[in-house]
């Protein structure tokens, strides 16, 4: 009984300390930007005003974080209700534009949430956004990998065709009502402080 | 709280421990000026030491700062003076002998009431180290921190005056903002961003010799900028500083600055890399 109490007791203290925790104006971070979109259209950050953005910087042959991550926020999706899920939206911003089309971003996001919207420009102008938020990237050496979504884009090619892979910031951008960075997720953040935290950027 | 003690046996404390935290939160004060650092404090200190350490035959003295206490009043009044405790290791350099021992000391040192000058030191301990240590100057390292202080002091505070006097008539300047042209523009600009608070924590100070005949060093170190803004929100950011200084005279000067945003870091666990 004590044991119970004294548990309780502590989970409230971190769930209390967590739900005060707001989340800072980041600053010299971030800014507005356009980008060709999975919509088919040019999508502006101006467009999500009044909205939380989850933006991802990742790639659709990647084998691991960036699948997890999308798995995660759709996930985080499922579990808000509905009136504050539709004032959230997930913007996954391709730094592959060499192999990731609009077409194929749609197809690869729908497979976690078909609200999510796919970025991918040419070189340059993703280059200028991953400065503007600070999210390095390099491409690796050409080495073999092997995922579902590599399969998809090589079908009807030669299966021993060597992959390539990215080094990548595995941060989630969380943005603001007013279009400001106000801190990361990423996929060990729990549920229930993204929830939490979202919800208080909405009320702001 | 009785009744929220009550809650909690009742009703769970999963459940009260929020609006008790909330409660105890919202009777403690948030920030206490005292666990801020002084920044002008430590450069008057630093600037004091680094003085020292200028004077006699070839600079032959070190001293070390190992810790500096938390301040307190001196007297009584508008006008009254700080004392502080300095914790540091000394060393008088003996010609034809390196290594040998220094010694353990601790100062105390009295401030004037607008922390920019030195009074008065007492040494009120004195311990000759049981072990030998090379030689090590300090004059340039205690200058160039009192100047690193003084610096964001003057930032934190919007002093115009103080940043200028701390940069070389013909020193380049470079902002992280935009907006900030030249150094003179820095401190206005700051101002007018109309922070309620507004505090910069330094860290990663290195400072290293540029040409040390010259009296020339490279300093690199960073800034956790922290500040509240008209609607309540907090800011932050952090922002990496460049700068080449110039020792003249006894004092450190900016001939170069340059500094430029860095993604602040708000959980580790953010940072990994696929």
């Amino acid at each position: 009984m004590i044991v119970k109490s004294i548990v309780a007791l502590i989970a409230g203290l971190l769930l209390s300390i967590n739900l005060m925790a707001g989340m800072p104006i980041l600053k010299g971070i971030g800014g507005d930007f356009s980008l060709n979109s999975s919509l088919g259209k040019q999508v502006n950050l101006t467009d999500f005003r009044g909205q939380v953005v989850l933006m991802f910087f990742g790639y659709t042959n990647c084998a691991d974080i960036c699948p997890t991550t999308m798995a995660h926020m759709s996930q985080l999706m499922d579990r808000l209700e509905p009136e504050y899920r539709s004032r959230v939206q997930v913007l996954f911003v391709s730094i592959d534009g060499d192999n990731d089309t609009p077409s194929h971003l749609n197809k690869y996001l729908a497979y976690f949430d078909p609200s999510f919207i796919g970025l991918v420009d040419t070189r340059d102008k993703i280059d200028a956004v991953a400065a503007q938020y600070h999210a390095e990237y390099a491409k690796l050496a050409q080495t073999k990998v092997t995922t579902i979504y590599k399969k998809l884009t090589l079908a009807g090619e030669s299966t021993e065709q060597e992959g390539y892979l990215f080094s990548h910031t595995a941060k989630i951008y969380v943005m603001g009502a007013q279009g400001r960075v106000r801190g990361y997720f990423y996929m060990g953040t729990p549920h229930a402080e993204m929830q939490s935290q979202i919800k208080q950027l909405l009320k702001e | 709280m009785y009744v929220l003690l009550r809650l909690g046996r009742q009703l769970g404390w999963l459940l009260v421990m929020p609006l008790l935290m909330l409660l105890i939160i919202g009777l403690t004060p948030k920030v206490q000026a005292s666990d801020l650092p002084q920044y002008d404090l430590h450069s008057v200190i630093y600037q004091w030491y680094g003085a020292l350490d200028a004077k006699g035959p070839a600079q032959s003295s070190s001293h070390h700062l190992l810790n500096i206490g938390q301040p307190r009043k001196a007297g009584s009044g508008e006008q009254a003076q700080v004392e502080v405790d300095v914790q540091l290791e000394s060393q008088d350099k003996r010609i034809g002998e390196n290594p040998y021992p220094g010694s353990y000391e601790e100062h105390v040192l009295r401030i004037s009431s607008d922390l920019k000058q030195v009074l008065a030191s007492q040494t009120t301990f004195y311990s000759i180290d049981d072990f030998d240590s090379k030689y090590r100057p300090s004059r340039a390292i205690n200058l160039i921190k009192s100047l690193v202080y003084a610096w964001t002091h003057g930032l934190d505070s919007y002093d115009s005056e103080t940043l200028e006097q701390l940069l070389l008539p013909s020193s380049k300047f470079i902002a992280a903002e935009a907006e900030v042209q030249q150094a003179a523009e820095y401190a206005p600009y700051l101002l007018s961003l109309n922070y309620l608070k507004n505090h910069r924590s330094l860290s990663k100070l290195v400072i290293e010799a540029a040409n040390e005949g010259l009296d020339n060093y490279h300093v690199t170190f960073e800034y956790q900028w922290w500040a509240v803004n008209q609607q309540g929100n907090t800011e932050l950011a952090q922002i990496a500083v460049e700068i080449q200084v110039q020792i003249i005279a006894g004092e450190a000067l900016i001939r170069f600055y340059k500094e430029v945003y860095l993604a602040p870091i708000t959980d580790a666990g953010a940072e990994v890399r696929c």
